[in-house]
């Protein structure tokens, strides 16, 4: 299996995306596109807790983890595709990828990869909810997770 | 939790694998017996359990507060329980969610209730019917397996086991009443051979379980 | 007999699972329904009892070796290399995901989310997590909270 991955690799992005568009389920006549928001976060220990002011609507899903200390170090807005990744690019270096695998109605699964880890994510949720992803994981005291918002 | 069981976590959680181990030991009969309860097998049981133990303790770090460990603990058990038996599910269907008066005949007995209720303090009756109803879970559907066991076992709330199974409440209560009364069936010859007075059923009076 | 049919998974809730007005309304019906009340005597006469019996069968059981084991498989598990699953191979996404990265190899999480009930009422925010993966999901009513465990093979240190 490795060798196999290892033969798929291409020179160019563009020609890795063309690929990765022929290879994805066929689960939609139409490319489902669905606008969401970002955000990438850094989490430390310590008290007191904080959390920017920019995240207070992801303050109950992380008041269960074990990091009090939340700050926002990037905020988009892309367009998730799918049969297209969109890349984020993460404070250590690293890259999540995301992409929609497929929406019903207020429903949305969306899948989110690292490439440097491995791990690959599909999660399901509805319009109004968020998901928080861990990312990379403690270094140095600091955890990496992104918020993903569709339809914000 | 107990005392000792929090500081035992929050050591586990700096990496003392001497208190992780003293955690296991501590909860392994309980895991496995959550596990045993949904898949049946005592091998895949203690294959699950163990498995269980080492998903929590690579998120040993990740959870705030030393009862969300364990609480963590046994819901990675259902779950890999629950997945471990998924290829062998007899219907996948939630057929049967809602009572039929058919399943409310013969209810009325009081088959179980009596000899218990007769003798409450009867420990050497109650570990056979105990035992016995072990075995009969064995011949209940994955479903209604899996629900007696988080309900029994794990003593999760309706909305809990909404949560855990997702399925609605009302079909909660409803899969646990079929599960009951499958598994009131399937005890119901072991009562009788027991020479309860199966014609008690008149009576049976309100708050007569032991 | 409808209303038993009504009440009967009621019968054995717990103080505070149900309305005040259902509890009410329910026991007002047992006071009335000999049947009913005779049903719920015999499930709660065998509450516990299911517990008891799995417990004891755990009793019967050499726990000896079981926390070596566990600890076995804790070290094979922060010294094994990346690895995939079988079911992944058979993923389409993921040929995709490792066209896109050289360095990707998959193994996979699926957590997902069951959609609304057939007669359209909202759905519990459910998750499941399969056994493929080793990542931590916690739930709440406003989203998936998604954990990676130490089982990444990226190099570094257990907790």
């Amino acid at each position: 299996m490795m060798e196999l991955q290892q033969r798929r690799v291409l020179p160019t992005l563009i020609l890795s995306m063309a690929l990765a568009a022929a290879a994805l389920l066929p689960s939609a006549a139409r490319a489902e596109a669905v606008p969401t928001r970002v955000r990438v976060l850094k989490a430390t220990r310590g008290t007191p807790g904080k959390l920017d002011p920019r995240l207070e609507d992801v303050k109950k899903q992380v008041s269960a983890l074990a990091w009090q200390q939340w700050t926002l170090v990037s905020d988009q807005t892309p367009t998730l595709q799918q049969g297209t990744s969109t890349f984020i690019d993460l404070p250590d270096g690293g890259q999540a990828a995301l992409s929609i695998v497929e929406t019903r109605g207020n429903l949305v699964t969306i899948e989110v990869a690292m490439a440097q880890k491995n791990t690959q994510s599909h999660v399901t949720i509805e319009k109004g909810q968020r998901i928080v992803h861990q990312v990379a994981k403690e270094k140095d005291g600091v955890a990496l997770f992104i918020v993903v918002t569709p339809w914000p | 939790m107990e005392a000792d069981d929090l500081s035992l976590v929050r050591r586990a959680r700096t990496g003392d694998d001497g208190a992780f181990q003293a955690l296991v030991v501590r909860y392994q009969r309980k895991v496995y017996a959550v596990a045993l309860g949904i898949v049946r097998d005592t091998d895949t049981a203690w294959d699950v359990s163990q498995e269980a133990f080492v998903r929590a303790h690579s998120h040993l770090a990740g959870l705030e507060g030393e009862e969300a460990f364990v609480k963590w603990l046994f819901r990675i058990t259902s779950h890999l329980a629950i997945d471990a038996v998924r290829r062998e599910r007899r219907s996948l269907k939630d057929a049967m969610e809602d009572v039929a008066e058919a399943d409310l005949v013969g209810g009325g007995e009081g088959i179980l209730s009596t000899p218990l209720g007769l003798d409450p303090s009867d420990n050497l009756l109650r570990r056979e019917l105990a035992s016995r109803m072990t075995e009969a879970l064995g011949q209940l559907p994955e479903i209604h397996r899996e629900i007696l066991v988080l309900r029994e076992l794990e003593g999760l709330t309706y909305e809990e086991l909404a949560a855990r199974l997702g399925i609605q409440k009302g079909t909660v209560m409803s899969r646990l009443f079929h599960a009951r009364k499958k598994m009131q069936v399937l005890l119901a010859d072991y009562a009788g051979l027991r020479g309860g007075d199966v014609g008690g059923q008149d009576r049976v009076e309100e708050g007569s379980e032991s | 007999m409808s209303e038993c049919r009504h009440y009967a998974p009621m019968l054995t809730s717990r103080p505070g699972e149900l309305p005040a007005a259902d509890a009410q309304a329910m026991e007002r019906h047992l006071d009335a329904c000999v049947e009913c009340r005779a049903l719920r005597a015999t499930f709660l006469a065998t509450e516990g009892l299911l517990a008891e019996g799995l417990l004891a069968k755990a009793a019967e059981r050499d726990f000896a070796p079981f926390t070596d084991a566990v600890m076995a498989r804790v070290t094979r598990r922060h010294s094994r290399p990346g690895r995939l699953y079988d079911w992944v191979s058979h993923h389409r996404v993921r040929a995709a995901i490792s066209a896109l990265a050289p360095a990707f190899a998959a193994a996979a999480l699926v957590v997902y989310f069951q959609g609304p009930t057939p007669d359209n009422s909202p759905a519990p925010h459910v998750f499941e997590m399969t056994s493929e993966g080793v990542t931590t999901v916690l739930k709440t009513d406003q989203g998936p909270v998604v954990l990676m465990g130490d089982d990444d093979d990226d190099g570094d240190e257990g907790t």
